[in-house]
């Protein structure tokens, strides 16, 4: 049963990203055909977390971090890993600036946003400072708390669809392989890292992740055909949160309240505060682990939490977060893509070694 | 045991206990007869009634012949070394000590003095459908009430003493094979460690088990039943009794205690699934109503239907202040009333209530004072609050609100958000007694981690 | 003693946060929440704002200005009036007749840009006098009776046409899709008169729908819930369920597309005498009439405001589908047919029975 709570925790970091960045990105990354780059999004997570955890279960008792240091040398662990915590820590600073964003537009226009930052960076330092056993379990308290208010969101605008809006289906041509919007979808990947550092016994099969990714593929589909279904491929490239603009579509009677864009930035920002705080810790464990083993993984966590609201504070708007996003895809597939496959490697050649 | 000590020691021990106790207006000594030999009995008046017990004494040795007079003696007596402290301990604690002739002493386990009361119905709980039997506030009485109720030779029971300056008996009661080992360990270690602190306050006993001194929400269950604890023991708790107390203290508390109780289990599935989904809404419902109130009427209107938002503001129109204070203000005075009534006699409490509620409140919206939805949300809150299955843990959520009160007036319905957020974290990262507080249950390998 | 310290500062700093803060916080008895806004010509500027505000009592209240744009003109307002403005509850736009001739894709993007304005608003454009129609009150209002005109559990029947503001950007910016607006006037006893539709190309007004046309075009996307058909004197049927399918088809010429309607009705008031089958072929008759001459108006205007783009999608090339509204729309040839099944759940038995037994 106690692998259940990382399942669900798993799913959640998911959601996150489905409820942040990722439609919005693959409606820009293709005119036609929108289930395509999920798609192959989906089919590429499958096989990297299928070597990911691969890697893992053949040292169950190992973390990633252990694992890259014995096989390759601590310098060597330590230039590998060194994308990846850019990575992670570009991608956490997104993410707050993104998140503190999309709630100052639609819930708190006035508040500056020192303060929504500073209350949502001051959240994810004391979930990174509980540690991930916490987190995770955690999750389940989250996956009660907010996944009502994510079906709702999902789903609630469903009277507004029409259904000829899904064509055309097919792109012949792959052009969405051309376009960065593609790849900056890939941080939904990020989801899967956390398994390679949990505790053995909390540690999930591939089956069991595969079933899971499955369901968070319809749930990414969703998310993606909701905007398009309603507004159209044309209208919804327009939006800068198309999900968003969906659920104000709707105008029921029996829906107690009334504003419900509000809704859907709740559940977007309850699912970004998990994913940030899961980031946050991963990175400040990794850091003590290769860099800093002698200092405080407290003091270290206290540090980059400052200079992740310092960070998240210096961007300057909208367009240079998407800057900084086409940036991080390239980290990003590293760290989801690469990374996993070296780490499948050096567990190889590390058994070769242990035979011989 | 009878013994036979050297003359001018037990001397001695006699003069100096005299010296020791002379303070104690309760302490005597007396002349007392035992089958026909001369005996000083040592003993504090207020603990022994003296005429039973040598009634008692005088039966037993009456019709034994000589030799075996004293043998049978031994059914009252109590096993200790001749020491001055234990001597000591033994007069507190009530016994009778008896000095004979030639250095023969004895210590004499005498007829207690009336000081405890008998079993009767609970006073703080109101059980539906239960055994009606309350604990009272003797150790031996509880252990025994507990014992009646659940006949099991799983049912482990070790009494120990903690204090330095007072002692306190203390008895620690689990199942075994039910309750998991790594918790029994952990209560028994930390006993161990700290069995030099005071204990004379339910706050000494957490402070004992190790348990955090800024807690939202208590880390243990307190029942006057035992009905409930032996449910509390069947889930896999540890319970601790503590001598001269009238509750029995499970633990650790996990999560599923805020809403259920031990004695849903008397009534059919379905209701108990219906009652405990209400005391969730509950619980919900009174740590976000105040909160919602506020982001509804300053920071997030939008969230208001139109139809609503007319009449809200309505009735807000010439409430000269932010809804925060105006919420802040009848919360205290709800608290207020709520603290009255407590210790009131049962009596007038009833007229509290009529003078704070109704007249009040009524008083209070036509001086525009406060908007009439108001009360009715924090009357709300208020009510949900005490739906939940104890006290304590309702005083945790009703604090808890105003932390939330304050987020949300200032950060809206994300301020609300991140409140639930936090409290979510928290509680996933309090441990007590080797579990998780988030924790589907105690008993079995369920408990995670 | 650190410990102590810390305290102290932790609580210093939180008195800060709550000194300072509260930014979003304003009591919702301090706002206006106008409901309805009308957008008019202004007499010097490019638009005359008016905000309309209901109240618990029933009392409209009005506040009005013009400026160059919209926001400032809500700016102006602001200024003058005692309280704060907010539009998080508008739910209606009522744009002028003039204004809806020069194109309202401005506003339309205004409305959706602005974070403070809910897309599910709905637009109409008022018909005849602006100003009057925007002050036109009625004694007791119910508070907010302007937004249950349009509200389909309140006041929509299928003879009018509704659209939101969300729908309308979709229209603008759509390939396949024009939008059709409802045209209003002030009533006499009621807050408003319905008069029709306006037919939009892009942004533009570009011609209109009268009262049966309407139902036409509700009755084609499938809105038909309670609609009545009037055939001749006294005869009446009223809709039951409509099945609309889509028959489009590609060829050489272009696009042609035939669309089976099939009715189920029953009849509400029928003269004694007439048979049901000759009421339904009344009413089938009548009604290919009616679309015919419809669809041939709206083939005119070269507006596709019946979304025949949209079911033309899956067959469409991304291609074909951005030059549908010139290039293929125009091309396009439309033909309806109707059937209609009279189902009789009514407490009355057949009408021919009936008259033997009644004596006259």
């Amino acid at each position: 049963m106690n692998k259940f709570q990382t399942i669900i925790l798993f799913f959640l970091l998911h959601l996150a990203s489905i409820f942040a960045i990722f439609p919005e990105r693959m409606i820009a990354s293709a005119s036609k055909g929108h289930w395509m780059p999920v798609a192959i999004i989906f089919l590429a997570e499958l096989l990297v977390l299928w070597l990911y955890l691969k890697a893992m279960s053949k040292f169950p008792e190992k973390t990633v971090m252990e694992l890259c240091s014995d096989s390759i040398g601590k310098w060597g662990a330590g230039l590998i890993v060194l994308p990846l915590l850019v990575f992670l820590f570009l991608e956490v600073v997104l993410l707050t600036y993104y998140l503190s964003s999309e709630i100052r537009t639609v819930l708190l226009p006035e508040t500056p946003a020192y303060a929504t930052s500073a209350i949502f960076v001051a959240i994810c330092f004391y979930g990174a400072w509980t540690g991930l056993a916490a987190m995770i379990r955690a999750s389940m308290g989250w996956f009660i708390l907010f996944m009502p208010f994510i079906l709702f969101s999902l789903l609630i605008s469903i009277g507004n669809f029409n259904f000829h809006y899904i064509f055309p289906v097919w792109d012949s041509q792959f052009s969405f392989l051309l376009r960065p919007d593609f790849y900056v979808g890939t941080i939904i990947f990020a989801g899967f890292l956390f398994l390679g550092m949990t505790p053995s016994h909390l540690r999930i099969r591939f089956g069991t992740a595969a079933a899971l990714v499955g369901v968070i593929f319809l749930i990414a589909l969703t998310s993606v055909y909701v905007p398009l279904l309603i507004f159209g491929q044309e209208t919804a490239i327009h939006f800068q949160y198309p999900m968003l603009m969906a659920s104000d579509t709707v105008d029921l009677e029996w829906v107690v309240f009334d504003w419900l864009p509000s809704f859907y930035v709740v559940s977007s920002s309850g699912l970004g505060l998990i994913k940030v705080a899961v980031l946050l810790w991963m990175f400040t464990s990794m850091l003590k682990q290769l860099y800093l083993p002698k200092a405080k993984s407290r003091w270290i966590l206290a540090v980059v939490c400052l200079f992740l609201y310092a960070a998240s504070q210096w961007i300057p708007n909208i367009m240079a977060l998407d800057k900084f996003l086409y940036i991080n895809a390239c980290l990003c597939l590293y760290s989801t893509v690469g990374f996993p496959i070296i780490v499948y490697l050096s567990t190889l050649w590390r058994r070769k070694e242990v035979r011989a | 045991m009878l013994q036979y000590l050297d003359q001018d020691y037990a001397q001695s021990l006699e003069s100096e206990l005299q010296e020791r106790l002379h303070q104690r207006a309760d302490f005597l000594c007396k002349h007392v007869v035992i089958a026909g030999e001369k005996f000083k009995g040592y003993y504090l008046r207020t603990l022994v009634n003296l005429p039973v017990t040598l009634s008692i004494l005088n039966q037993i040795v009456m019709d034994k012949n000589n030799d075996l007079k004293w043998d049978a003696l031994h059914s009252m007596e109590v096993d200790a070394s001749g020491s001055l402290n234990a001597l000591f301990d033994y007069v507190l604690k009530g016994k009778l000590i008896l000095f004979g002739q030639e250095g023969f002493f004895a210590i004499i386990e005498p007829e207690g003095a009336e000081l405890s009361r008998a079993v009767m119905s609970p006073n703080s709980e109101n059980p539906l459908q239960s055994a009606f039997d309350a604990f009272t506030e003797d150790l031996d009485t509880n252990i025994g009430l507990i014992q009646k109720k659940m006949i099991s030779d799983q049912l482990v029971i070790e009494t120990r003493s903690v204090g330095n300056r007072a002692l306190k008996k203390i008895a620690m009661v689990y199942l075994k094979g039910t309750t998991l080992p790594e918790v029994i360990e952990s209560v028994k270690k930390k006993l161990d460690e700290n069995a030099h602190l005071e204990l004379s306050t339910v706050r000494d006993l957490t402070r004992i088990l190790g348990h955090p001194k800024l807690t939202l929400i208590p880390t243990y269950i307190s029942s006057e039943l035992p009905e409930e604890t032996v449910q509390n023991l069947l889930n896999g708790k540890v319970v601790i009794l503590m001598d001269q107390f009238s509750f029995a203290f499970a633990f650790p508390a996990i999560v599923s205690d805020l809403w259920s109780t031990t004695l849903d289990v008397q009534y059919p599935l379905l209701f108990q699934v219906f009652l405990r989904a209400i005391r969730g809404a509950s619980l919900l419902l009174s740590v976000t109503l105040p909160g919602l109130y506020v982001v509804l009427n300053s920071v997030n209107p939008e969230l208001l239907r139109i139809q609503l938002a007319i009449t809200v503001a309505k009735s807000r129109e010439g409430v000269p202040y932010p809804s925060l204070i105006e919420a802040l203000l009848v919360l205290l005075l709800l608290e207020m009333i709520i603290e009255a009534t407590i210790r009131l006699p049962k009596n007038i409490g009833p007229t509290i209530t009529m003078i704070g509620g109704i007249l009040l409140g009524q008083a209070i919206v036509q001086a525009k004072l406060v908007s009439n939805l108001l009360i009715i949300i924090l009357v709300a809150s208020a009510i949900s609050n005490f739906a939940l299955t104890s006290y304590m843990n309702a005083v945790g959520v009703r604090l808890y609100k105003y932390v939330v009160l304050v987020v949300s007036s200032i950060f809206g319905i994300w301020g609300l958000e991140a409140a639930l957020v936090w409290v979510i974290l928290y509680f996933a990262s309090l441990t007590t007694c080797a579990v998780p507080y988030l924790s589907w249950s105690v008993k079995g390998r369920m408990a995670d981690e | 003693m650190i410990s102590l310290r810390m305290k102290i500062v932790a609580v210093m700093i939180g008195m800060m946060i709550l000194l300072e803060g509260c930014w979003d916080t304003k009591d919702i008895n301090k706002q206006y929440l106008p409901v309805v806004m009308g957008i008019g010509k202004g007499s010097n500027e490019k638009y005359n704002i008016i905000l309309e505000i209901p109240d618990a009592a029933g009392k409209i209240q009005f506040l009005e200005k013009e400026a160059k744009s919209i926001s400032k003109a809500i700016d102006l307002i602001r200024t003058d009036s005692e309280k704060s403005i907010n539009l998080v509850h508008l739910r209606l736009l009522l744009f002028d007749y003039k204004i809806a001739g020069e194109g309202i894709r401005d506003i339309i993007d205004y409305a959706v840009r602005a974070n403070d304005l809910s897309i599910k608003g709905m637009v109409a454009i008022v018909d005849g006098d602006f100003d009057k129609t925007m002050y036109h009150v009625i004694s007791p209002t119910p508070e907010i009776s302007t937004y249950d005109f349009f509200n389909k559990e309140a006041g929509w029947t299928p003879n009018q046409s509704l659209l939101r503001i969300w729908e309308a950007y979709r229209s603008q910016n759509s390939y396949s899709e024009d939008m059709a607006i409802p045209l209003l006037q002030n009533g006499e006893r009621t807050m408003y008169k319905f008069k029709g539709t306006a037919v939009m190309r892009e942004d533009r007004m570009v011609g209109r729908l009268n009262r049966e046309e309407t139902f036409l075009y509700n009755l084609f996307k499938g809105e038909y819930t309670g609609g009545t058909i009037e055939i001749a004197e006294n005869t009446s049927v009223l809709i039951k369920n409509v099945k609309i399918r889509h028959y489009p088809r590609w060829s050489a010429k272009g696009p042609s597309l035939r669309t089976d309607i099939t009715l189920d009705v029953t009849i509400a008031e029928g003269p004694s005498g007439k048979s049901n089958m000759e009421i339904e072929r009344e009413v089938r008759k009548q009604l290919n009439r009616n679309f015919e001459k419809t669809v041939k108006k709206l083939e005119l205007l070269r507006s596709d405001v019946l979304g025949v783009g949209v079911i033309y999608r899956p067959q469409l090339s991304e291609e074909q589908l951005k030059n549908w509204k010139s290039e293929w729309f125009p091309k396009l040839e439309q033909k309806i047919n109707v059937q209609v099944n009279v189902i009789n759940d009514i407490f009355i038995k057949n009408e021919i029975q009936k008259d033997k037994t009644l004596i006259r």
